[in-house]
């Protein structure tokens, strides 16, 4: 008997069949996986699972007995727990005190703090954890929050873990702790789903898979399957047609002139240093991959060279020539940006998609003459970015937030890649993106070095940087602590690197 | 698209007769007939010539304060220093009004205009540049250079600029100084054309030039403005002086249009009116001309049935604090309206 058995959900929005007639079996002591692109209906089957929405119609059996699920309450008292993309903590309180809110043990009509520290230790231990009980949480990694996350439903008894994506956040190493944690919690009986569109992770520890495509299960693989099965066979359960994932180390010719230059970039926020003289270069063609666990310095090195931050010092060079001044002269001077954070710091989400294509370019002439805005040529050029940049919306002016995460990406991929002519600045270029769509993005930047324009690209996604770079660099509390043509890394040095290890030999100076 | 504003449309007439029929429920247990209450304020408010006159006059004011307020909330920040700019802007237009002299009133009305807008403007300013400079919230800065402007304006005209007599006035503003009036008596003054004017820049700036995309950005997000190019802090200084422009201009067209001087406290919280009307339209300019109508209306006839029917004025609060009250809470009208739509179509059903 099955502990859980979802039979024939159906669940309808307006205009859309988020979930059509789907069924999924999960068994006790499993690590199951749940497979698909956004958009797909995972997230809407595990919302359903969870109490959060209700389905138009289907049955939930919970061991064997047909239960109604109306709230995340009710679910929680059944044993099932969800730990969502984005974390629900109180910042100011510590571990403890997260992990009970809302089911504190009582003695004599007050918390009895003790026992629940006590039992948390214990929680801590037997499943492997990292995190300290009387931490704030504040203070932690986003790996230890997410394990305050795991804990929190673990104390209220849950036997069924729902996990939404729980590695996109989580560096190399989080992820080898985080899956260690999984398989003692699947030894102890529990079962597990990750919701989650990471493929080669699915391989290394999932027992079954279910793979989802616009609201229907496409594929599912059996434990006795899962050697059999290829990458490529989930792909095209996935996105619906034979998508072969490319092999990006192709031969590349070799790059030109020195394009992008910092010198001695150091920054100091309230005496604690946060860049210490950091010197990089980016020649003409070239991507440079900038690795590392988030934190460390990368998002001050991205501000810094967008005129964002005014580091205590800088020299930067593009072409030989010193830039200065705002963003706004960054812009102008051919200096693209993708931030980390589309919905921060990349769109305005409550207007449309052309006013969005326009953001940080309605200066250009293209756009604006004499402060008055160009709305027909804007208009135009909406309209063929949408269709050239495959954004899936109704027309450009459509709003932000009605679009789904792979798509607000692709308004501002567009909006950075047809504007810039010499260096892009990126960063987490494809969180929260699905395959296809990272596939599309990983192509155009390999265009843009073609073409002669120089990449730095920040990310926390150790395959990313090793797939797109020519040059790796890692960061390491504000320093590059190593530098090296991707050829000469291999992903165990870049790791030991990351973490604050050292490497027998040197860093080579290759603008040298 | 369309379909959200029709929406928004159905949940603010929702809000507005659960407003009257709560207003309807006061009025019984103070023992008045709610429906002969209701038909006095129409009355008040537009039964004649010079109480439609009136209504206009409120609405105007009101509507001024509105679009103050939805200029500055267009960029991020919540103007809720009105009060204190318009107050700023009525004692810069009287003393521009009254001290000087001589001058021909082409030149003068528009002198006096100018100075309520500078003044008024560096007064919103300040605001930004506190919140700029030092981290200050606004709201807490806003709410003192309220207090700071009305008592020092009423120290004004009760001291230095008080006219003889018993009451605290500037003397009348001089004749070169007075606003064209648009009837026959100076309630209903030309203010009311320098309103649709404004309101139509407005609506051109916002909607078709750089700027306006710029502000309207930095209200969205002013991360991604920045990240944009765009000087957020430039961007939410100008804006703010913008609203307390307008909210000065309101003050200085009361000043030379509608009472011909500086009354002490002469507003009775048109600045506050002007957050709800602007809410009340969903910060739409033009939506903006038609709630000010609403609360003028509203305004005049509570006036009338205070005088008349002996009603106290505080019925009409009542009503008002209720609108903004469900406007505020939108959901509570949007599950109403949910509920009454599924029993519109279970009903269809059955009829079929």
């Amino acid at each position: 008997m099955s502990i859980v058995n979802l039979k024939d959900i159906v669940k309808t929005y307006p205009n859309v069949t988020a979930l059509d007639h789907v069924s999924m079996k999960i068994e006790k002591g499993e690590i199951h996986a749940l497979l698909g692109e956004n958009g797909a209906g995972k997230s809407t089957l595990m919302k359903v699972l969870y109490g959060m929405t209700r389905p138009d119609s289907g049955e939930i059996e919970i061991n064997g007995t047909l239960v109604e699920i109306q709230n995340p309450m009710q679910a929680i008292n059944i044993g099932i727990g969800m730990v969502h993309q984005h974390f629900m903590l109180a910042e100011a309180m510590n571990v403890v005190e997260n992990i009970i809110v809302g089911s504190e043990p009582k003695k004599n009509g007050r918390v009895d703090y003790y026992q629940a520290k006590q039992e948390i230790e214990k929680m801590i231990q037997k499943f492997g954890f990292s995190v300290s009980p009387d931490a704030l949480v504040e203070d932690l990694t986003v790996g230890e929050k997410q394990q305050v996350e795991i804990l929190k439903t673990l104390y209220r008894s849950a036997e069924i873990l729902i996990l939404d994506e729980p590695t996109a956040v989580l560096s190399p190493q989080e992820v080898e702790r985080f899956f260690e944690v999984l398989k003692r919690m699947k030894s102890d009986g529990k079962s597990c789903i990750i919701i989650t569109h990471k493929l080669y992770e699915v391989f290394q520890i999932a027992d079954r898979i279910t793979v989802m495509r616009d609201g229907v299960v496409t594929g599912q693989v059996e434990p006795e399957n899962m050697i059999k099965t290829s990458v490529n066979q989930l792909a095209n359960y996935m996105v619906g047609k034979t998508t072969a994932i490319t092999n990006h180390a192709q031969e590349r010719k070799v790059y030109g002139d020195i394009c992008f230059e910092v010198e001695e970039l150091s920054c100091k926020n309230e005496n604690k240093v946060i860049l210490d003289d950091i010197s990089l270069c980016i020649r003409k063609g070239e991507i440079l991959g900038i690795a590392g666990v988030e934190g460390n310095g990368q998002s001050e090195l991205v501000k810094a060279l967008t005129g964002l931050l005014k580091p205590n010092s800088m020299i930067l060079k593009l072409d030989g020539k010193t830039v200065k001044g705002t963003t706004k002269d960054f812009i102008k001077q051919g200096i693209g940006h993708i931030p980390e954070d589309r919905l921060k710091y990349a769109v305005a989400e409550n207007m449309s998609i052309a006013e969005n294509l326009v953001l940080g370019y309605q200066d250009s002439e293209e756009y604006c003459k004499k402060g008055i805005m160009k709305l027909k040529k804007i208009k135009s050029m909406s309209a063929g970015r949408i269709e050239k940049y495959r954004i899936k919306a109704p027309d450009f002016k459509t709003l932000i937030n009605q679009l789904s995460g792979g798509n607000q990406q692709k308004v501002v991929v567009a909006r950075v890649f047809e504007e810039t002519s010499k260096v892009l600045i990126c960063s987490q270029l494809t969180r929260g993106v699905d395959i296809s769509t990272s596939e599309f993005f990983y192509s155009l930047l390999r265009a843009f070095g073609e073409s002669g324009g120089a990449t730095l690209l920040v990310s926390s996604d150790l395959e990313e940087i090793f797939t797109l770079s020519d040059t790796i660099a890692v960061m390491y509390k504000g320093k590059i602590a190593g530098l090296r043509k991707k050829e000469d890394f291999t992903r165990e040095e870049v790791g030991i690197l990351m973490t604050g290890g050292r490497l027998d030999t040197g860093k080579e100076d290759h603008c040298g | 698209m369309g379909k959200g504003n029709s929406n928004k449309v159905v949940i603010l007439i929702i809000s507005l007769f659960i407003s009257l029929i709560v207003g309807a429920v006061v009025f019984a247990m103070c023992g008045y007939s709610p429906l002969s209450a209701y038909i006095a304020i129409l009355k008040g408010g537009l039964g004649s010539r010079s109480s439609i006159i009136i209504s206009l006059s409120q609405t105007m004011i009101i509507a001024f304060m509105g679009l103050a307020y939805i200029t500055a909330i267009r960029a991020g920040i919540c103007n809720i220093g009105l009060e204190g700019q318009m107050y700023v802007g009525a004692i810069a237009a009287a003393i521009a009004g009254v001290y000087i002299k001589g001058i021909p009133s082409f030149i003068h009305v528009p002198l006096v205009l100018l100075m309520a807008i500078v003044a008024a403007g560096l007064w919103g300013m300040l605001v930004a540049v506190l919140k700029i400079r030092f981290g200050a919230n606004e709201i807490i800065t806003a709410i003192m250079l309220n207090f700071i402007a009305e008592n020092f304006t009423s120290y004004l005209v009760s001291g230095p600029m008080k006219v003889e007599g018993t009451v605290a006035q500037s003397e009348r503003v001089q004749d070169s100084a007075h606003l064209v009036n648009l009837v026959d008596t100076p309630q209903l003054s030309s203010g009311i054309l320098i309103f649709f004017f404004l309101t139509i820049i407005i609506f051109l700036i916002m909607k078709y030039t750089r700027f306006g995309f710029e502000v309207r950005v930095t209200g969205e997000n002013a991360l991604a403005a920045e990240t944009g190019g765009i000087s957020a802090k430039r961007t939410m200084s100008i804006a703010m002086f913008t609203s307390g422009a307008i909210a000065g201009l309101a003050g200085a067209i009361i000043v030379i249009g509608v009472n011909g001087r500086f009354i002490d406290g002469f507003s009775s919280g048109f600045g506050w009116d002007g957050i709800a009307v602007a809410s009340l339209a969903g910060l739409n300019v033009i939506g903006n001309i038609f709630s000010s109508f609403l609360f003028g209306v509203l305004r005049a006839g509570a006036t009338v049935v205070n005088r008349t029917a002996r009603i106290p004025y505080d019925f009409i609060v009542v009503i008002q604090a209720f609108i903004v009250l469900l406007l505020g809470c939108p959901k509570l009208s949007e599950d109403l309206y949910g509920k009454i739509r599924k029993i519109a179509v279970r009903k269809g059903k059955k009829d079929e």
